[in-house]
């Protein structure tokens, strides 16, 4: 295989990163978001104040994108300091990490929208459903992490 | 196949080792995902009669998280192996342990949030058999601990072919 191709094909492999977890994270913020559309429409309904929390908790899965993002950098740089030859696994990292990232925004979107529910309802627990969301976040950041680990055993 | 050259194996048997984590991160996802979700569900009934929202169903939603740290434990041991000196020609089986152990430890994670979605719904309306939920949580973390002491047990038995060893002596 020549230089060219396997650059162009590691370089597939780091947006892969960014794109798989953007798709999770859409996923995740269309879960919750139409759930939180949902929970203020009960407000406005009973006449509540609706709580601009449901906001926090919407946005919660964008942060995966970010991760893949530093992902689809950390393997940049690794294929323009001359390790193209090692495409085989900047594409699975990207395309295992980028799966991983974005399910787990997926299902923090799906716990996402269960706390835009109760908090719409109760305006109680904030911080505790905050806390859930945090432990699916560290799945992601696990999954980056591990990724970037495995990226540095590669040496140019 | 045949035709692979050194770089290839090593390359494949790297992708192994991360394949790991992913397979393992999937299952926690879906885990913590259920379990936080039904802890959420539990707070909430909590809140809306009136009840102390126990802290513990924290607990019980961030079990699944510890498969990955077997899976980040495989992956460390698997990497060694494919890089140390002629570990290259096992890639074949370095890229199976990656794929089932990441496949053992995700199964596990994902029944490991089923089972803590069921000990929030418990703990919050009784408030009662915190330790005896948590044993039953262990008792399935067993088998991911198993998973990855076994793996580790098979890949220490892969020894570098004698003739590699012999032309680097």
């Amino acid at each position: 295989m020549d230089q060219e191709t396997m650059i162009a094909l590691g370089k597939s492999g780091a947006y892969c990163a960014i794109a798989l977890s953007a798709v999770g994270s859409s996923i995740g913020t269309g879960i919750a978001g139409t759930s939180a559309l949902g929970a203020w429409k009960k407000c406005y309904v009973y006449g509540r104040p609706p709580p601009f929390q449901l906001a926090v908790f919407t946005s919660a899965p964008m942060s995966q994108t970010i991760y893949g993002m530093i992902l689809m950098t950390l393997i940049v740089n690794k294929i323009q300091d001359g390790a193209a030859a090692y495409w085989p696994v900047f594409l699975a990292i990207g395309i295992a990490g980028g799966i991983a990232m974005g399910t787990s925004a997926w299902f923090q979107g799906v716990a996402g929208a269960g706390a835009c529910d109760s908090f719409a309802e109760t305006n109680k627990g904030f911080t505790n459903n905050l806390m859930i969301l945090g432990i699916v976040e560290t799945v992601a950041l696990f999954a980056m992490v591990f990724g970037i680990v495995l990226l540095n055993s590669i040496k140019t | 196949m045949l035709n692979m050259t050194q770089q290839t194996m090593i390359e494949i048997g790297q992708a192994g080792a991360f394949m790991s984590v992913f397979f393992a991160s999937i299952g926690s996802t879906l885990g913590t995902g259920i379990a936080g979700a039904a802890a959420v569900g539990a707070w909430k009934k909590c809140y809306s009669q009136e009840k102390p929202a126990p802290f513990q169903l924290a607990i019980f939603a961030g079990t699944p998280l510890s498969q990955i740290i077997y899976a980040l434990i495989m992956m460390i041991l698997i990497n060694k192996k494919v890089l140390e000196v002629g570990g290259f020609q096992n890639w074949h089986f370095c890229l199976a342990v990656g794929i089932l152990c990441g496949i053992g430890l995700g199964v596990n994670a994902w029944f490991m949030g089923i089972a803590a979605a069921k000990c929030c719904d418990s703990f919050a309306d009784t408030n009662k058999g915190f330790t005896n939920n948590l044993m039953v949580i262990g008792i399935m973390e067993t088998v991911a601990l198993f998973v990855m002491v076994f793996a580790i047990i098979l890949l220490n038995t892969v020894k570098v072919p004698g003739i590699v060893e012999a032309v680097v002596k």
